[in-house]
């Protein structure tokens, strides 16, 4: 266990110096063990404080630093399995990033530092608890085929196909500035139709969610485009009905979706 | 449509959620941990190019037994 010492049971929690690393809060009814272990084969433990409960394993916050990007790689699936445990037996959860550490300091435990944030925060937590109960964070991305929209714009666009005439008829540097000058207006283009669909879009998925977070567009594989990247928090029963209008949207061939989780409420807490 | 986090999923949409997101704590009661943003940094850097890296044929048994213990965890829920 690398030197890190598991616990024997719950109780002993307040006699952990070295540092304990944080999974998750959530209500409902504790359970003393989870069945996943936690990073490095640690036994992860629930501290229940007032009607609440955090996930937990002893780590110093040194033993986390020193690993390499594989071991690292393989943490954060880890960390996302406990995640999901609790989120199978828990009522609601708040999940805390990767890499949250507390160790002592001033005298105090970790785990009385962690009590003492709790307590203090309570009513926020609850709130933060209620706001997400009963539902899930889903991931929505759509590409867009950029080549096929490409194409169907220059047959379509009358300014396009000025240019087009022009660098057929022009000299060699004359039709280079053409060119320039046509694949800026075509980008353009691409642009404004993908703003147009997103909030079509947009508008569509808002009907069954019931927040949503608009994240960056990443760079997708050549002739793709993405122009939405979306999470949302959605109640159980919207799921479905979510699915088929993301269904509706694929059945166009100009699209594709991905559609991800269900994720702990990792962007809306 | 059903939402998916088999196959399709990719150690990026975890790292989108775990790296950057979720409770925060105190400033002052979590431990700043130096290598965590650096760890970001490397983990994402490693993930960008992991498409390119399995249509090549590298890390093809690292991406299997990501994908396996992700799948192990849809299963438990």
């Amino acid at each position: 266990m690398n030197g890190i010492n598991a616990l024997k049971n719950p109780e002993d929690a307040y006699c952990v110096e070295e540092g304990i690393y944080v999974y998750c809060i959530a209500d409902g009814e504790a359970f003393p063990f989870l069945k996943n272990k936690g990073l490095g084969g640690c036994d992860v433990w629930t501290y229940k404080c007032m009607d609440l409960f955090a996930v937990l394993q002893n780590c110093p916050a040194e033993y986390l630093t020193k690993k390499d990007e594989e071991t690292l790689k393989a943490w954060v699936l880890i960390h996302q399995k406990v995640i999901d445990e609790v989120s199978g037996k828990s009522g609601a959860l708040l999940p805390f990033g990767f890499g949250k550490v507390l160790n002592k300091r001033e005298g105090i435990t970790p785990v009385e530092s962690l009590k003492n944030w709790i307590e203090q925060n309570h009513q926020s937590l609850k709130e933060k608890l209620e706001r997400v109960r009963g539902k899930d964070e889903y991931g929505i991305q759509v590409f867009l085929d950029a080549s096929g929209i490409q194409a169907e714009l220059a047959e379509n666009s009358i300014e396009i196909a000025r240019i087009k005439n022009a660098i057929a008829s022009s000299s060699e540097g004359m039709a280079f500035l053409y060119q320039e000058k046509l694949s800026r207006l075509v980008s353009a283009e691409l642009e404004r139709k993908a703003c147009e669909f997103f909030s079509i879009f947009y508008s569509n998925i808002k009907e069954f969610a019931d927040e949503i977070k608009m994240e960056s567009t990443k760079n997708s594989a050549p002739g793709k485009k993405m122009i939405m990247n979306l999470s949302c928090l959605v109640s159980k029963e919207q799921v479905q009905l979510l699915g088929y209008l993301l269904e509706d949207i694929e059945k166009d061939e100009r699209f594709n979706v991905r559609f991800t989780g269900p994720w702990a409420p990792y962007s809306f807490v | 449509m059903e939402p998916t986090r088999e196959v399709k999923t990719t150690l990026t949409d975890v790292l989108d959620r775990l790296l950057d997101k979720g409770l925060v704590l105190n400033a002052d009661l979590v431990i700043t941990v130096a290598g965590i943003p650096l760890v970001a940094i490397s983990l994402r850097a490693a993930v960008a190019g992991m498409e390119t890296m399995l249509k090549y044929g590298v890390m093809e048994d690292w991406d299997k037994s990501i994908r396996g213990l992700n799948k192990e965890a849809i299963c438990q829920r």
